[in-house]
């Protein structure tokens, strides 16, 4: 993999919170609506802010298209630790980085759906919202796979000089544990553990976004190395 | 790198970071998350003071008390578990048997005083305390849980006698973790259950 393939890659990683962040921000999603409103309320909401929801969904889906490239170079860098060809975790990163794009990618279009119909019934939107919020904060698996199969191959690697330090695959298990949270959503309707709380949501939004670009720094560091070692094999 | 990686190099030098450096990314990382937790605790009870007392009468300090007592004595068995596998004895495998054993007992507890609230009506949503009890415990359990899981790793890999760095480094990974839980729950414990508004 040449050294500007692997930049590019590894770029998307501060193209993506620009994406995803800033296409919440315009749709009025930042911080994100309260799940307490009630139905006629959260209509209210969606009418107001019809064009502008629309137009930020457009940006948050192509976030989730933005999270593939370094998705690909994590599963590269998987597959690399493992070494030879049997390398399951490099599998269980890439379905995970599959699933955490489509994560993005789908309730970005059930929100823009919500918006679409602004004469729509108050409770038909809210379920929209609803469904939008629900998929887009509580699936948490995709990436708990990619950052736990991550931190997994950094600390089993055995090779003589490991590229990456074993500090990084320890904070890959921890930004995991960081992640979890969002699978209580579906429980509340306010509080820490709601969809616009500190832990389900703030905790993970900033996680996420430092832990991609975390992840893409150490990329960009290594990325001679690889290709001198590609060179040499 | 290698003094960090071999345990008893770097005793020599005086200065060695038990398990290696990077876990300690994960364990202060981990406390971090668990700070927001008790802050959280502290917030409730602060905005719902009525509530979070009448709920507090209704948890069993004398269990919260033994669960404290057992995750101790875990620690203490843990600790000499780790000296006599830095020592090379094959007797730190019932150590940390012995630590795993504490950890199931805990969780055992643990269930049992969940099913009492659950059969005297109460439920986890019922209030912002309860909500809290329920989520940041059941998160503690699962830390415990992953923590028996690495003291049976350990009873098992120190079976036989040896001082392989590699090894030594395994078991105090393992012993800080554990210690970590430990501590967590010292924290939890008496914000959940002793500390009134």
């Amino acid at each position: 993999m040449s050294r500007r393939t692997q930049i590019t890659c590894a770029s998307f990683a501060f193209i993506f919170p620009l994406l995803a962040l800033g296409g919440m921000l315009l749709g009025h999603f930042l911080p994100p609506i309260d799940p307490g409103l009630t139905a006629d309320q959260t209509a209210a909401f969606y009418r107001e802010h019809s064009t502008s929801i629309r137009a930020g969904m457009v940006f948050l889906m192509f976030a989730g298209g933005a999270w593939v490239p370094l998705s690909a170079l994590m599963v590269a860098h998987i597959h690399r630790m493992e070494g030879g060809s049997f390398t399951p975790l490099a599998w269980i990163s890439a379905f995970g980085g599959c699933l955490n794009s489509l994560g993005i990618v789908l309730p970005a279009l059930i929100m823009a759906t919500a918006a679409y119909r602004p004469e729509a019934d108050a409770d038909v939107i809210r379920l929209a919202s609803d469904l939008g919020w629900i998929f887009y904060i509580m699936n948490v698996t995709p990436a708990l796979m990619q950052a736990i199969s991550f931190g997994a191959a950094t600390l089993n690697d055995r090779s003589a000089t490991p590229l990456f330090p074993r500090w990084l695959g320890y904070f890959n298990l921890w930004a995991a544990f960081a992640f979890f949270f969002g699978f209580l959503v579906c429980m509340f309707k306010s509080g820490p553990f709601a969809w616009n709380g500190l832990l389900a949501f703030w905790l993970v939004v900033v996680v996420f976004c430092s832990w991609a670009m975390l992840m893409a720094v150490m990329f960009i560091k290594v990325a001679k190395n690889v290709e001198e070692g590609a060179t040499k094999a | 790198v290698t003094t960090t990686s071999s345990p008893h190099a770097a005793e020599r030098t005086g200065r060695h970071v038990p398990g290696e450096e990077g876990l300690w990314v994960f364990v202060l990382g981990d406390m971090v998350v668990f700070a927001l937790f008790f802050a959280t605790v502290v917030v409730t009870s602060v905005h719902h003071p009525a509530a979070v007392s009448q709920s507090q009468d209704q948890l069993h300090v004398s269990l919260g008390l033994g669960n404290t007592v057992i995750l101790l004595l875990g620690s203490l068995l843990a600790i000499h578990g780790t000296n006599k596998a830095r020592r090379g004895l094959a007797a730190a495998t019932w150590c940390f048997g012995a630590t795993a054993l504490c950890g199931v007992a805990f969780a055992a507890i643990k269930v049992t005083e969940y099913a009492m609230l659950l059969e005297t009506g109460v439920t986890p949503g019922q209030n912002p305390f309860f909500i809290n009890y329920f989520v940041f415990t059941f998160i503690h359990l699962a830390h415990l849980v992953i923590g028996v899981a690495l003291m049976v790793i350990l009873s098992v890999v120190t079976r036989a006698p040896s001082t392989e760095p590699r090894r030594l480094r395994l078991v105090e990974v393992g012993a800080v973790y554990w210690h970590m839980v430990d501590l967590l729950w010292l924290i939890l414990f008496p914000l959940l259950y002793l500390v009134r508004q």
